[in-house]
């Protein structure tokens, strides 16, 4: 009777009908009859059937009755992985494993425990072993290449540690690859076939700092990180395009750069290379490959004037229920991220006779339409009392600092426009009179501005000069001297070499000469120096008032989660090696 | 202006809070005054308070008690005071206000009613004259609006950004001085500030640098419409019988009240005379669990303080205006312990009111209403051991109570204030300045 009972179990075993063995043997199992084949089958059956209690209790009993069953240990590992007892499990593969030196699967799984356990040291050490034993096995090539602190042992054989991160796409053709990958010459593991014929890739950038990657494998070098390129042309634009990463085809999606305004795509394409954590150092280098072209080619792609009234989504005017006389001077505003601050500037601006008469036109440009709702809720209810007559651009999508100011200067009536920012605010009721009476007497004036102060009462910009770091060679980036110093330069008005574009007045028939602000850079750094440079050569000044003083609180306008240091660093470079593109003799547009 | 139409003075009275639903001193100042200024004659008042959202169902703008008295949500915010009460379409406080056609827009107070509402206010009423009655430091001190900072100390030298970040670290400078810059223009743009104390007065004039005109007014008390008879003197007391001396504090059970210097004092002073006792009463319900912490665990520690002096401290709780006369007869001496200037606290009037000689911090506002061998007596600042040396001496000298009831100063009255009001809005209507 047992025998045929053995039998029959053994022909299911080795069908691999779990589930009729499971039934099979149930009703002997049950009984509990000290048999420990029984339990062991039983308990191998009810694992494949996912009846992991059934098969903990079975496979514990089976182990206590005969103690020296491989398989009992390999379906109780199994067993207890699945229920996530990662410990126990790794000590009954282990067993498994060490009754049954030349199965595969008993080391193959142990292999898995200890990698999910994160013991790589032993994870390593198996790795070895099992690659003598099983040397070709598939199945561990295949976690090798999943598992880059396995790979890296036996890499020259099965390839290298790395992951494809990223793939993005420009609409002329420019291909990026990013990603990391332990060796030196990553362009080799990818392959482009573009319809079936395979295309050279070139590494733009190796050895991009990655401790992430160093750090998650085991990696004493951390520089790790690519960005390969490559170049559909335009024959093949349209075409078919399969890439495969270390001889296996990739999925991921593919990211292209689509028809977001010029620096939303630039910051994404800046985002997606992953070059946060490059030394600026390597600056030059960097836009001097293909990454400098496509930015100068996403640049190429800004849309001209002709679209900015398109760019107005609604405009609305608040407090201009009393008759006014033409104004003197537009203030423009451009809003983005945090719209509350206009509260405060309102409510200052409500102590200047200039503004509550209306010799001043005050224009807010929302270039972030997600605020509109709540803006324009606070502008009805209070900002519509609070005396000065004010008017809010709302615009469709986010285009920038500079488009923003320009939609709003070209909307302006005033002779004079006054650039401001939403986060500085005046310290004195009265200070655009002293900043117009100066343009209007000085001629030569091109460009008139306050001394920006930070809340604390230091310095935040007293005029800018343009300086190279020897840590970053041949890039000009625009310093602030004497920046969270006190003031102690008297309150003469002085020529400086720029302004900050936070708060500038300037003539609008000048502005409009050099095309008010290049919409040409990445948001909010070089647009100012531009205008300033082009202002004097016209052959007119940059002047700081130093007696007109106002707090801007730089930066805070920015959201939290943008203000990744590195990142803006990078928006930065990229921005002083446009100026430098935009200045030369003969500039690419 | 519209005065001369009718010659009826149309004021609205705005206060942070309903006292019926907040009863904070302020509250009762500027609900007493409205009260007060209903029974004149050629005035018409309305009182406008600010209260919880949970008071208003979905849709409802504003909430009324009755045709005078109106409700409008609280400002969400508490830094900067942004209302909840729009002055557009969507609410019916607009239309309300532009019936009423006020004279005068009295303010207590600016917090829960939002800057930007009285500054609005003030450019949709333009021939309306503004008042802002001022409670507290809070124009000058963004941390509790006390001048006490964050580490306990007084804030002797008035605000900066360096120092004030250090009360507000959550905070940034730029809304620190965003915050000032927006106090700044309320206070020019309001005709005229009341202050109910001299201190406060020279306080607000030194550090927010004021040219707005200040008056100093006291705020006007509730339940006091009708003076009380002066023979309440109390040398029948009981406790005289006992040869005990009591000691009562009517206040909040907050730090700044400086409660635990007081029974501090009480400890000391019981080692000499085993025959003084305590009754200390104004905690309110929410404060057993409060949802504030440091709240929650101050009251916990006076309650370990007092645990140990069960037979001498008696922990009497909350109580009502009505009830106060009744209490305040039972205790020979009031005691204050604040840790900051104060203003002008509601309880000295009471004691004056009740001829309850009071024990006072040398200390701002008290020390202004409370004159030291007239009134009562004053201590050094938060000084147990003066505090218990006081106590020891009015316990060994009963004569001097008695003294001080005969030299004791009035309390202040009503009728008085109210008219102080009305000549101030007569003012200010008529000159329109």
């Amino acid at each position: 009777m047992t025998q045929i009972l053995r039998e029959q179990a053994v022909k299911l075993y080795s069908q691999g009908h779990w589930l009729e063995l499971f039934k099979f043997l149930q009703p002997f199992a049950i009984k509990s009859n000290e048999t420990a084949w029984i339990d062991q089958y039983y308990g191998a059956a009810a694992f494949e059937c996912d009846e992991l209690n059934h098969a903990e209790e079975s496979l514990r009993r089976a182990i206590i009755l005969d103690p020296k069953q491989g398989w009992t240990y390999y379906f109780l590992g199994k067993t207890l992985a699945k229920k996530n007892a990662i410990t126990e499990a790794e000590l009954m593969l282990s067993m498994a494993s060490s009754y049954l030196p030349n199965e595969f699967w008993p080391s193959f799984f142990l292999l898995e425990i200890l990698l999910k356990s994160g013991n790589y040291i032993a994870a390593q050490a198996l790795f070895l072993q099992c690659s003598k034993r099983f040397k070709g096995n598939p199945h561990l090539i295949s976690l090798a290449r999943r598992e880059p602190s396995l790979a890296k042992l036996i890499e020259k054989d099965m390839g290298y540690a790395g992951k494809l991160e990223n793939i993005v796409e420009l609409r002329n053709g420019q291909i990026f690859i990013t990603g990391w990958s332990s060796s030196p010459s990553p362009q080799d593991l990818i392959k482009v076939e573009i319809n079936g014929k395979q295309r050279t890739i070139k590494a733009l950038v190796k050895g991009i700092p990655r401790p992430d990657a160093s750090q998650t494998y085991g990696y004493s070098n951390i520089n790790l990180g690519f960005i390969l390129g490559l170049n559909r042309s335009k024959l093949d634009k349209n075409s078919h395009i399969e890439y495969f990463w270390q001889e296996e085809k990739v999925t991921m999606n593919i990211k292209t750069i689509n028809d977001e305004p010029w620096p939303q795509n630039a910051e994404f394409l800046l985002n997606i290379l992953g070059i946060n954590t490059l030394s600026p150092r390597h600056a030059i280098d960097l836009f001097n490959t293909n990454i400098g072209s496509s930015l100068l080619y996403l640049q190429s792609q800004v849309k001209g004037k002709e679209s900015i009234n398109n760019a107005i989504q609604a405009s609305y005017s608040f407090g201009a229920n009393k008759p006014r006389n033409a104004a003197e001077v537009s203030v423009v505003i451009p809003i983005y991220g945090r719209w509350d601050f206009i509260i405060t500037q309102l409510i200052a601006f409500s102590r200047d006779p200039w503004f509550i008469s209306g010799r001043v036109e005050l224009i807010y440009v929302l270039d972030d339409p997600r605020l509109a709702p709540e803006l324009l809720n606070w502008a009805e209810g209070f900002g519509e009392h609070l005396l000065v007559p004010f008017s809010i651009l709302i615009l469709d999508k986010n285009y920038g600092f500079s488009t923003a100011t320009n939609i709003g200067v070209a909307k302006s009536t005033a002779n004079y426009c006054c650039l401001l920012n939403s986060d500085v605010f005046p310290i004195n009721a009265e200070w655009l009179a002293p900043l117009l009476s100066h343009i209007k007497e000085n001629h030569n004036a091109g460009v008139v501005a306050p001394l920006l102060l930070y809340p604390d009462g230091s310095v935040q910009h007293a005029g800018m000069i343009y300086k190279i770091s020897p840590k970053i060679p041949d890039i000009r980036l625009n310093i602030h001297p004497g920046k969270g110093l006190h003031w102690t330069g008297g309150s003469h008005p002085r020529t400086v070499q720029a302004l900050s574009g936070a708060a500038m007045l300037i003539k609008r028939s000048n502005y409009d000469l050099v095309g008010g602000l290049s919409t040409q850079f990445i948001r909010g750094d070089f647009e100012d120096s531009h205008l300033c440079e082009q202002l004097k050569s016209l052959g007119l000044n940059c002047i700081l008032m130093p007696d007109v003083q106002l707090v801007h609180a730089e930066r805070q306008s920015f959201p939290k989660n943008d203000s990744d240091d590195n990142h803006v660093n990078w928006r930065v470079l990229a921005n002083a090696w446009l100026a430098e593109k935009l200045l030369s003799p003969n500039p690419k547009k | 202006m519209p005065l001369s139409i009718t010659n009826t003075l149309r004021i609205v009275i705005f206060a942070h809070g309903h006292p019926r639903f907040s009863p904070g001193g302020g509250e009762h100042a500027a609900y007493a005054l409205f009260k007060q200024l209903q029974i004149l004659p050629n005035t018409m008042v309305w009182f406008v308070a600010a209260c919880d959202s949970s008071f208003f169902s979905v849709g409802q703008s504003v909430g009324s008690i009755n045709s005078e008295e109106i409700l409008i949500p609280k400002a969400k915010n508490d830094f900067f005071y942004h209302s909840s009460t729009p002055l557009d379409e969507s609410s019916e406080f607009k239309p309300w206000i532009q019936k009423i056609q006020p004279d005068i827009l009295h303010f207590h107070h600016f917090a829960h009613l939002g800057i930007d509402l009285i500054l609005a206010l003030l450019g949709l009423m333009p021939n309306a004259r503004s008042i802002l009655t001022l409670h507290e430091y809070l124009t000058i001190c963004p941390y509790q609006g006390q001048l006490l900072r964050r580490d306990g100390k007084i804030c002797y030298k008035g605000p900066s950004i360096h120092d004030c970040i250090q009360c507000v670290p959550h905070q940034s400078t730029t809304n620190l001085f965003m915050r000032s810059t927006m106090m700044k223009s309320l206070i020019e743009r309001i005709n005229h500030i009341i202050a109910p104390s001299h201190d406060l007065a020279e306080r607000i004039k030194k550090f927010n640098i004021v040219t707005t005109p200040i008056t100093v007014i006291e705020n006007a008390l509730s339940n006091h419409d009708q003076p009380q008879p002066k023979s309440t003197n109390r040398d029948h007391h009981t406790t005289k019988s006992r040869n005990a001396t009591v000691f009562g504090y009517f206040g909040q059970i907050h730090f700044s009240k400086g409660l635990h210097i007081i029974i501090k004092a009480l400890m000391m002073a019981l080692r000499d005379n085993p025959n003084l006792h305590l009754t200390i009463h104004g905690t309110d319900i929410y404060q057993a669990g409060h949802p504030d912490k440091n709240l929650q665990s101050y009251f916990n520690y006076i309650q370990s303080l007092i645990e140990p002096l069960n037979s001498q401290i008696y922990f009497h709780g909350p109580y009502t205006q009505d009830e106060l006369r009744c209490l305040i007869s039972n205790v020979d001496w009031m005691i204050m312990g604040s840790l900051w200037y104060e203003n002008s606290p509601v309880v000295i009037q009471e004691a004056y009111l009740h001829k309850c000689p009071l024990i006072v911090p040398a200390l701002g506002g008290m020390a202004e209403k409370v004159r030291d061998g007239i009134d009562g007596y004053h201590y050094t600042p938060r000084s147990p051991i003066d505090l218990s040396s006081q106590m020891l001496y009015v316990a060994n000298n009963p004569q001097k109570r008695l003294d001080l009831i005969t030299t004791m100063q009035e309390p202040i009255n009503n009728t008085e204030i109210t008219n102080s009001h009305l000549k101030l809005y007569k003012d200010i209507v008529d000159t329109n300045i």
